[in-house]
């Protein structure tokens, strides 16, 4: 009885280790992807069309100092 | 085999324990709220009210980040031009509906001719001084203080009902002065985009004054010139990295200046409030504006007493930290 709960234990806390090894192994990999992306050529239009409006002023742009009511 | 089961007992406890610290890792992120529904009763540390103020900080920071051009800096002092005039239209027509009810309106029409100084002065301001910048922020804070008093003062004379019917009626005014005022900024914010046009182009090595011809003379609008300026870079397959890296660094350039500049200004603006106040207690002395000059007076000695309390402590936002009370 002692051995299969010891066995049983041994089993779940390598499960445990495996999940947790494969997760962190994941998560760190998408981050690598998402610098090269920024970093690599992959530039689309729309990062481009964002800093070019970052650039300029809208029309209807306004200071705004608050309601009165 | 028993040292093996304490061993194994061991390890889950560790686990659970790891995980346990996890949990509470999470928890800290989210306590903020928590904070917030402790910190009841406590005046001064308000978090929303804070919050507002941070947020007030960063969009005028922003707001100055074109103060570096002479056109931006007029564009902006423009801007709080017209502001001040449109919130002075609904203050003094606010003022006429509540005299015709027959409220006392005395307490607002002193805010309101405060207001009319701080209108002239920013009238006078010269965006081409090296100081336009400062001005800028000053005056912008002045007229939001004095917003806020206005409202609070208003909200204070009326019940619930009348206040929400009121802000209703005074929704959406607008007049011959104020639509001068839009169409006078958007031509100026036009030229100030074009100039920014030309400096995109240099920093992409091309250009097509065709689009910018165009967008002058209003045949396309400035969402259709970004579209075409992107895609000029797009199709620049070899240096568009390049591109990209020049146009952001000279943004993030840009918003440095600004924080640096921003950061100045708020260092010494107590001062600079003090002597303003100052020059509006002698407009009104010399206007004979006896109420004016009472509550004027009252802010100088308020703003003292703060100063005093505030030595050797951080207080409250410089800037936007003198709402309702300071006139009272």
């Amino acid at each position: 009885m002692d051995k299969k709960i010891i066995i049983i234990s041994f089993l779940l806390l390598i499960f445990i280790s495996a999940t947790v090894i494969f997760v962190s192994f994941n998560q760190s990999e998408s981050e690598e992807e998402h610098i090269q992306y920024s970093t690599n050529d992959d530039i689309s239009q729309d990062d481009v069309f964002n800093e070019i409006d970052d650039f300029l002023v809208e029309e209807d742009d306004e200071v705004d100092i608050g309601e009165m009511l | 085999m028993k040292k093996m089961k304490n061993i194994i007992i061991i390890l889950m406890l560790l686990i659970s324990i790891s995980s346990l610290a996890l949990a509470e890792e999470v928890e800290n992120t989210e306590e903020p709220e928590i904070d917030e529904s402790q910190n009841d009763g406590n005046e001064t540390e308000d978090p929303e009210l804070n919050e507002t103020d941070d947020l007030e900080e960063s969009e005028t920071e922003e707001e100055i980040e074109i103060m570096n051009d002479n056109l931006g800096s007029e564009i902006r002092l423009l801007q709080l031009e017209k502001a001040i005039t449109k919130n002075l239209l609904k203050g003094e027509m606010t003022v006429n509906v509540l005299q015709g009810l027959n409220y006392n309106t005395t307490d607002l029409e002193v805010i309101l001719d405060e207001f009319k100084l701080v209108l002239e002065e920013v009238k006078a301001a010269d965006p081409n001084a090296s100081d336009a910048v400062q001005i800028f922020v000053d005056l912008k804070s002045d007229a939001r203080n004095l917003t806020k008093q206005f409202r609070e003062t208003v909200k204070d004379l009326l019940s619930d009902i009348k206040y929400k019917e009121i802000k209703e009626q005074m929704k959406n005014i607008t007049n011959g002065e104020l639509e001068k005022y839009t169409k006078n900024i958007q031509r100026k914010i036009k030229q100030f985009n074009r100039n920014q046009i030309h400096k995109l182009y240099g920093l992409i090595g091309d250009g097509n004054n065709s689009f910018v011809n165009q967008y002058m003379n209003g045949t396309i609008s400035q969402y259709q010139l970004k579209m075409q300026i992107s895609k000029m870079v797009n199709h620049k397959m070899k240096d568009k990295m390049q591109i990209y890296k020049n146009i952001k660094a000279e943004k993030i350039q840009c918003k440095d200046n600004a924080s640096k500049k921003f950061e100045n200004i708020t260092n010494n603006f107590e001062l600079r409030q003090q002597e303003r106040l100052q020059r509006r207690l002698e407009n009104a002395n010399n206007t004979g504006n006896e109420k004016l000059m009472e509550k004027i007076q009252n802010m100088i000695e308020n703003n003292k007493n703060k100063q005093g309390k505030n030595k050797g402590s951080n207080g409250n936002n410089p800037l936007y930290g003198n709402g309702k009370g300071t006139g009272k």
